[in-house]
């Protein structure tokens, strides 16, 4: 239900801020805010931050029907990868990670949200490539590395690519996923015969029946089909994935183009949720962490007793220091 | 006034109300509108870019997974792929109208049967397949029925010449070597023999009335010729039979289980349909003509195919091509079960190229050519009931 009335203000927003570009006349700007009183800064053109801090809150574009990534459980929030990254930038902006609205959004309108200021940040397993970020928006550090890979039985005694000279390997149609394979065996003595289903029902029916030796896809939806196999063909430890990849698929934030310090925000997010992964530091030991450094790297990414200002003064501040 | 007064009176647009102006008027309007439709459709296609298939003799970048006679592979063109997928069409729509012509034609006169059991069998199959919808069937074939044979770690085997499993149903082939050619000759000659010698014996035996044996002699002929020439040319064939490998059957000649699921499905649900042509066929023959040959002494079986069947083709050749024509359009669903026909491989040119419009054009041709051949193949016969007809009356 929060959708409408945000996209009706991101509309007006985006009006408002033509208005402004193109005569230069302040009444539309007024206008705006006055229909958007509640949360809308008077100029929204490119201080993302500050519009935020207004708000108070952060609006994240998700996924809402991919398990893993991004979902909605049963008792309507949102749950998943993408969206601990939404709760990680509300709580470096506010220090509560629960200052954070959450918009679900379907591949083909995800990036149109971004557009109008429907969202700031997309977070919604979003392939970086050429052709999204010569548009009107920019991609942040990917959050997470998918990439093309092969999953086969774990009695099959298959364990590298090399293993597949004859097997049939399944796919699904209307993806690049043909394409890669063929790359992928191309200079090899490897063949294979490919089988392309138009349906991942009859092809999970297919590979449970015995009739593939491979199933091929994205890794993350290849380990999504793995949880959820059905248990009568041996549920989801009777499949391996092959640590191999044919194919490189970078999972990475979009922000707007015209707002670089946001975008630096979140990249610092991401950047720091994984230095906080590599150094063990969570929720639960961070305030004992930051009284007590273990280590050089986990005071300076925790901003305690590192000589300057590094992460001192506002906690919105960026950590400019982490990682270097 | 000595005017007759039944003179018509003359009307304004008068002309309007004359048949032939009124015939050639919509005849007209016809003709205007298709070519303007037809003209509309060049210039959006001229358009679009125009149909250059340039883009076909590229690199294809993708294997077929099932071929029968083409050897396309991702590094061949993309004609080369097309070709593949244009055969895998062909392939299962000659079987599959071969095999529901055969099981419609069981199925049809099985409807009309004095049997209360095969009447009702038939009646229950036709109804079940009729109100189905295909793609449902299709799935239905390939998983519930094909995907249920056996892996192929367990492939049962017939006295290890032929094995079937779910990769595929592998049977032996013929290897040919050397001194090949000489025996298709040979053969080809005793073929040609058999067939003279079989219409000279015909003829005599018809005009003079005794025995001659017409079919044994041919038969004996070409078997002779078949092992005589296999000798002299140097026994140039040998038998390659399957071994089970890892992933894959060895030698011998292999049918995906996509393609039998794909073509038992075609074949299952168009006989369907076939039956009810045949039954109308038969029912539309007088019922005079059976009684007739009844009378003649004719058993049950020789009045069908001697006095009903001749007839009644007459009447169900026209459907039967519309029902022949709809199979191997049908057969565009095959990738629901992954077969790789001219639709799929298609579909993956268009993600591959991007080139949607001249593909599915490409695709409409080959599809249009294709059924016109198969309305050909239905036509001739057609004629010769005519022209027969037409010389007997």
């Amino acid at each position: 239900m929060r959708t409408v009335p945000i996209t009706l203000l991101g509309a007006v927003l985006v009006f408002a801020t033509l208005g402004v570009a193109c005569s230069g006349e302040e009444p539309a700007v007024e206008d705006a805010s006055a229909v958007a009183s509640e949360s809308a800064p008077p100029d929204a053109s490119s201080d993302t931050l500050a519009e935020v801090r207004d708000r108070g809150y952060v609006t994240v574009g998700v996924n809402d029907a991919l398990p893993g990534f991004g979902f909605i459980q049963p008792d309507g929030g949102f749950a998943g990868f993408d969206v601990e990254f939404g709760h990680a930038l509300a709580a470096a902006i506010f220090g509560d990670r629960e200052a954070v609205h959450f918009v679900g959004l379907s591949a083909a309108s995800r990036f149109e949200a971004l557009r109008v200021h429907e969202i700031d940040v997309l977070f919604r397993n979003t392939t970086w490539s050429i052709s999204r970020d010569m548009q009107d928006m920019t991609f942040g550090v990917p959050n997470f590395y998918d990439g093309q890979g092969v999953m086969v039985r774990a009695d099959a005694g298959i364990e590298t690519l090399q293993d597949l000279d004859g097997a049939v390997v399944c796919a699904l149609s209307g993806t690049t996923t043909q394409l890669n394979q063929e790359d992928t065996f191309a200079g090899t003595d490897v063949s294979y015969q490919p089988l392309v289903f138009d349906r991942a029902e009859t092809l999970q029916e297919a590979f449970a029946a015995g009739r593939c030796d491979v199933w091929t896809a994205d890794r993350s939806q290849l380990a999504a089909r793995r949880e959820s196999f059905p248990a009568q063909a041996g549920g989801p430890d009777a499949l391996v994935i092959l640590s191999e990849t044919l194919s490189k698929e970078p999972l990475a934030p979009a922000t707007r183009s015209d707002d670089a310090a946001w975008s630096d925000l979140v990249n610092w997010v991401v950047l720091g949720m994984v230095a906080a992964e590599e150094l063990g530091v969570t929720s639960e030991n961070v305030a004992a962490l930051a009284e007590d450094p273990p280590s050089q790297e986990v005071a300076r990414l925790l901003g305690s007793t590192v000589d300057g200002n590094a992460f001192q003064g506002h906690r919105t501040s960026r950590p400019t220091s982490c990682g270097t | 006034m000595t005017a007759p007064l039944a003179l018509p009176r003359t009307r304004p647009m008068d002309w309007a109300r004359d048949e032939r102006v009124r015939r050639a008027l919509l005849e007209a309007v016809t003709v205007g509108l298709v070519s303007a439709l037809a003209i509309y459709i060049a210039a959006r296609a001229q358009a679009a870019g125009g149909v250059d298939l340039g883009f076909m003799q590229d690199r294809a970048g993708f294997g077929v997974g099932d071929q029968f006679l083409t050897q396309a592979s991702g590094r061949d063109s993309r004609w080369m792929a097309y070709l593949a997928g244009l055969v895998n069409t062909l392939r299962v729509s000659v079987f599959g109208i071969a095999l529901s012509l055969g099981i419609g034609l069981v199925v049809g006169i099985a409807r009309l049967s004095s049997n209360w059991l095969a009447a009702k069998l038939a009646f229950g199959y036709v109804e079940f397949v009729r109100n189905m919808p295909l793609p449902v069937f299709v799935v239905f074939c390939y998983t519930a029925v094909v995907l249920r044979l056996p892996r192929i770690e367990d492939s049962a085997g017939f006295f290890g010449l032929a094995y079937f499993s779910n990769r595929s149903v592998a049977f032996p082939w013929l290897e040919f070597g050397d001194g090949a050619a000489l025996w298709g000759a040979i053969l080809g000659v005793g073929i040609l023999a058999a067939w003279v010698t079989h219409r000279i014996l015909r003829t005599r035996e018809e005009t003079t009335g005794r025995p001659s044996y017409p079919v044994r002699t041919a038969l004996g002929i070409v078997a002779v010729a078949g092992v005589g020439g296999f000798l002299l040319a140097g026994s140039p064939a040998a038998l390659d039979t399957p071994e089970v490998g890892r992933f894959q059957y060895q030698g011998g000649v292999q049918l995906s289980p996509e393609f039998f699921g794909l073509l038992l499905a075609l074949a299952l649900f168009n006989a369907a349909f076939v039956a009810e042509i045949v039954r109308g066929a038969i029912a539309s023959v007088p019922r005079g003509e059976r009684e007739a040959a009844a009378a003649l002494g004719l058993s049950g079986w020789q009045q069908l195919r001697l006095v009903v069947l001749p007839q009644a083709l007459r009447v169900m050749l026209p459907p039967l091509a519309t029902q022949a024509q709809n199979l191997a359009k049908m057969s565009s669903i095959a990738i629901v079960v992954a077969f790789p026909d001219l639709m799929n491989v298609g579909g993956t040119i268009i993600n591959n190229s991007g080139e949607a419009i001249p593909v599915f054009i490409l695709m409409t041709v080959t599809y249009f050519v294709l059924n016109l051949a198969i309305a050909l193949l239905f036509i001739g016969p057609q004629w010769r009931f005519s022209w027969t007809r037409g010389r007997r009356a």
